[in-house]
C-alpha cells in the first residue's frame, strides 16, 4: 500500500499541491519580517481568484487578468494597510473584517455574474498553461517530476528566489527587516516605517494573487466559493515554523503539499472515515509546529539559564 | 475626586458609542449604495432587508431563534478575549458541544429534564476543555494563539463530523444523524413559532456572565489580566490560571451554545460544513464594546439582519451574502482606533485645557 512513495507523480502531485500554500507562505514571511500579523492572506487569496477568473473571462486575455488579479491582491493588502496600520486598528480584527469581506463579497459578485452561487464555470475564463521544460521532461524521474507542471509553480520559484534575495541581499530588505524587527529604532535611525512596511504588503500582495490564481486558474479550470479552504491560515502555521524565512518557509509548505497529497492517497486506499483523513493535513501541520516550537522554546530557556548562570560566576 | 474619574469614564464610553453609531451607519451606507448599483429593484430590496423581519410573526421570531447561539458564542468570546488572548477556538467548542449533544441525546435513553441538563453540561465541559487547547499549547511553544485557535476550528470540525458518520448515521435518506427522542429536544415555547426553551437559558447565561464579569473578584481579576498582563502579575495575580479559567468558562458556555442550538432547533445533526459561529461572535463582541450587558442587543441585530438578507434574496435579485460582506466592513470601521479621531482628540484637549484653566486658578489663588 505503501508504495506510492516511490512513485514519480506522487512526488509531482506534492509540488503541484505545495504551490498555494508556498506563495501564501511567501505571504506570511514577509508579513512577519516587516512586522505586521496579516490574517487576510485567506481573503486576498479567495478575492484574487475571482478577479483572474472574471478578469480573463470578460477581457479573453490572460495576462490582462493575471495583471487585474495582481493589482487587485496589492490593492486589498493595502486596504488592510491602511485600516490595521494608519487607522491603528487590531491587526486581528483587520484580517478577519477582511476575510469576511471576501467570503460575502465574493459570492455576491458570483451571484451577479452567473447565477450562480457554487461555481464560476458559466464564465469562459481562461488558464495558465502547463510547461514542459526542453531538457529537463527527458530526464526519467525528475523530468516527471519537475518539468511539466503549471506556470504558476515555476513563477511561485522565482518569486520566492527573488523575494529571499532582496530580504537577505538589498538595500531595502535590510531595512524592511529593521522595521520588523523593531519598528521605534528603524524609525530613529530615519527609516520610513509605514513606507516599508507597505512595501512588504504589496510584496504580500502578489503572493497572495498568484496564489489566489493557481487555484481558480491553474489547479481548476474555474471559481469554487471558498476554494482557499483554509490554505491561508495554514500559511500561518507555516510562517510560524519558519519564522520568517523565505527559504525555510518554501521547504515547510513542502510538508502541507506532502501531507494534502497522502490525504488523497489515504482515502483511496485505507479504510478509515473519509472526514477523518481530511483533518489529516491540519493535525499534521500543527504537530509537527508544536514540536519544532517547544525544541525550540526549550533551547531558548537553557541559553538564558545558561547565560545567567555564566553571569552569575 | 474619585466621582470625577466615574464622569471621564462615563464620556469615554460615550465615544466609543458614538464611533461605533457611526461605524454602523456608515457601513450601512455603503451597502445600499451597492445595492443601488446592482439590483433591478432597490426599493424593494433596502425595504426587505430593513423591516422584512417584523412583517410576520414568525419572521420575528426566527430573528430570536437565530440570535440564540450568536448570544452564546459573543458571550463565550467575551470572557476569552477579555483575558487578553485573542482565542478564537468557539467554534471548535461549538461545533463539538453539538456532536456531544448528539452522541448523549441518541444513545442514553434518560428522563426529560435530566436529559437536557446532563448533554447540556457533558457539552460545556467539552467546550471548556477545547477552548483551553490553544492556550496550554501556546504557553509551552509560543506559537501564536490565533493560528492554533484557527486550526483547532478546522481539526475539531472534521474530528467531529466523522464521530457523527461513524456511529450515529441514518443510513437512509438524506445525510444526517439519527433522530432525537422527545425527551432530549428543548420544547417550542410559543406555539405555531420555532422559539424554544434554549431562550430562557440564553437569558439566564447571560446573567451569570454580566454578574461574574461586573461583581466577582474573578471578572476584575480577567480584566486586568487582559487590559496590563504584568501589572497583573507583579500585583500577585496567578495570571495564567486565570487566563486558563477564562478560556474554560467561555468554551463552556460556547459549547452550551452549540448543544442548545443542536436539540432546540434540529430534529437530528445535519451540520456537515463549518459554522463558523466565530466570525459572527467577533462582531457581536467588538459591537458591545467588550460589555456583556450589550451582548444580547448586538447579537440580535446581526440575527435581525441575517433574517432580513434572506427575506430580501427571496423577493429580489440579490444574494443574502452581502451581509456578511456588511459585517466585515462594520469591524474594519469599529476597530480601527483612529476612525472618528478628531471627536475624541477635541474631547481630550478640552479637558487638558479645563484642566489647566483649574491650576491656574488653583494657583492664582
Amino acid at each position: 500500500m505503501m508504495q506510492f512513495f516511490i512513485s514519480p507523480t506522487f512526488w509531482k502531485t506534492v509540488l503541484a499541491s505545495t504551490t498555494p500554500v508556498m506563495l501564501a507562505t511567501l505571504a506570511a514571511n514577509m508579513m512577519t519580517k516587516s512586522g505586521i500579523f496579516n490574517l487576510a492572506i485567506e481573503g486576498t487569496m479567495l478575492i484574487c481568484a475571482l478577479t483572474g477568473v472574471v478578469a480573463s473571462a470578460f477581457t479573453q486575455n490572460l495576462w490582462v487578468g493575471c495583471i487585474t488579479a495582481v493589482l487587485m491582491g496589492i490593492a486589498i493588502s493595502f486596504v488592510f494597510g491602511y485600516f490595521a496600520l494608519i487607522m491603528k486598528g487590531a491587526m486581528n480584527a483587520c484580517g478577519v473584517a477582511l476575510n469576511l469581506v471576501a467570503t460575502g463579497g465574493t459570492v455576491f459578485v458570483l451571484v451577479m455574474l452567473t447565477g450562480s452561487k457554487a461555481n464560476s464555470s458559466a464564465l469562459k475564463s481562461l488558464t495558465f498553461p502547463v510547461v514542459n521544460i526542453p531538457v529537463l521532461q527527458n530526464i526519467p524521474v525528475i523530468g516527471t517530476i519537475l518539468s511539466g507542471h503549471n506556470l504558476v509553480t515555476y513563477i511561485a520559484w522565482v518569486i520566492v528566489a527573488v523575494t529571499s534575495w532582496m530580504l537577505y541581499k538589498t538595500k531595502l530588505g535590510i531595512n524592511i527587516r529593521a522595521v520588523g524587527e523593531n519598528p521605534a529604532a528603524a524609525k530613529a535611525a530615519g527609516l520610513n516605517v509605514i513606507f516599508h512596511q507597505f512595501v512588504a504588503l504589496a510584496i504580500c500582495g502578489v503572493a497572495c494573487s498568484f496564489g489566489g490564481m493557481y487555484l481558480s486558474m491553474g489547479a481548476l479550470k474555474s471559481f469554487t466559493t471558498g476554494m482557499v479552504a483554509g490554505r491561508g491560515y495554514m500559511s500561518l502555521a507555516m510562517d510560524a515554523m519558519s519564522q520568517g524565512n523565505p527559504v525555510i518557509g518554501c521547504l515547510s509548505s513542502l510538508l502541507y503539499g506532502f501531507s494534502d497529497t497522502i490525504t488523497v492517497y489515504l482515502q483511496l486506499y485505507s479504510k478509515i472515515d473519509l472526514k477523518l483523513i481530511d483533518a489529516f493535513p491540519y493535525l499534521f501541520i500543527i504537530v509537527v509546529l508544536v514540536i519544532i516550537q517547544a525544541i525550540r522554546t526549550m533551547t531558548a530557556r537553557k541559553k538564558e539559564k545558561l547565560a545567567s548562570m555564566q553571569q552569575a560566576a | 475626586m474619585e466621582k470625577k474619574n466615574q464622569k471621564k469614564f462615563d464620556i469615554m464610553d460615550y465615544f466609543s458609542a458614538i464611533r461605533i453609531a457611526a461605524a454602523l451607519l456608515l457601513s450601512l451606507l455603503i451597502v445600499f449604495v451597492i445595492i443601488l448599483f446592482v439590483s433591478e429593484m432597490p426599493g424593494v430590496a433596502i425595504q426587505k432587508l430593513m423591516t422584512g423581519p417584523l412583517e410576520t410573526k414568525r419572521s420575528f421570531f426566527n430573528v430570536i431563534v437565530r440570535g440564540i447561539p450568536l448570544v452564546f458564542t459573543g458571550l463565550g468570546l467575551t470572557l476569552c478575549l477579555k483575558s487578553g488572548i485573542f482565542n478564537i477556538s468557539s467554534d471548535a467548542s461549538f461545533y463539538m458541544g453539538a456532536v456531544v449533544a448528539t452522541a448523549i441525546a441518541i444513545s442514553w435513553p434518560l428522563p426529560n429534564i435530566i436529559h437536557q441538563f446532563a448533554l447540556i453540561a457533558a457539552a460545556a465541559v467539552v467546550g471548556g476543555l477545547i477552548s483551553m487547547l490553544p492556550v496550554i499549547v501556546n504557553k509551552y511553544t509560543r506559537v501564536n494563539p490565533v493560528v492554533l485557535a484557527i486550526m483547532a476550528n478546522s481539526i475539531f470540525y472534521y474530528f467531529g463530523l466523522s464521530i457523527i458518520s461513524s456511529f450515529f448515521l441514518e443510513k437512509s435518506g438524506s445525510w444526517g444523524s439519527y433522530k432525537f427522542p422527545d425527551d432530549a429536544r428543548l420544547g417550542t415555547m410559543i406555539k405555531g413559532t420555532s422559539l424554544h426553551y434554549g431562550f430562557v437559558i440564553v437569558i439566564v447565561v447571560t446573567i451569570f456572565v454580566i454578574f461574574l464579569m461586573n461583581k466577582t473578584s474573578f471578572g476584575y481579576k480577567v480584566r486586568v489580566t487582559g487590559s496590563n498582563p504584568a501589572f497583573a502579575k507583579t500585583s500577585g495575580l496567578r495570571t495564567s490560571f486565570i487566563i486558563l479559567m477564562a478560556q474554560f468558562i467561555g468554551g463552556a458556555i460556547a459549547g452550551m451554545g452549540g448543544a442548545i442550538e443542536m436539540v432546540g432547533v434540529y430534529k437530528r445533526f445535519q451540520w456537515q460544513t463549518q459554522t463558523n459561529y466565530v466570525w459572527d461572535g467577533l462582531l457581536i463582541y467588538m459591537l458591545a464594546n467588550g460589555n456583556p450587558v450589550f451582548i444580547p442587543i448586538t447579537a440580535f441585530f446581526i440575527a435581525y439582519l441575517r433574517v432580513g438578507a434572506e427575506i430580501m434574496s427571496r423577493s429580489s435579485d440579490l444574494d443574502p451574502e452581502i451581509v456578511t460582506f456588511l459585517q466585515g466592513i462594520i469591524i474594519l470601521l469599529v476597530a480601527s482606533q483612529r476612525f472618528l479621531y478628531f471627536l475624541k482628540k477635541r474631547h481630550d484637549q478640552k479637558l487638558s485645557l479645563q484642566q489647566a484653566e483649574a491650576e491656574e486658578g488653583g494657583a492664582a489663588a
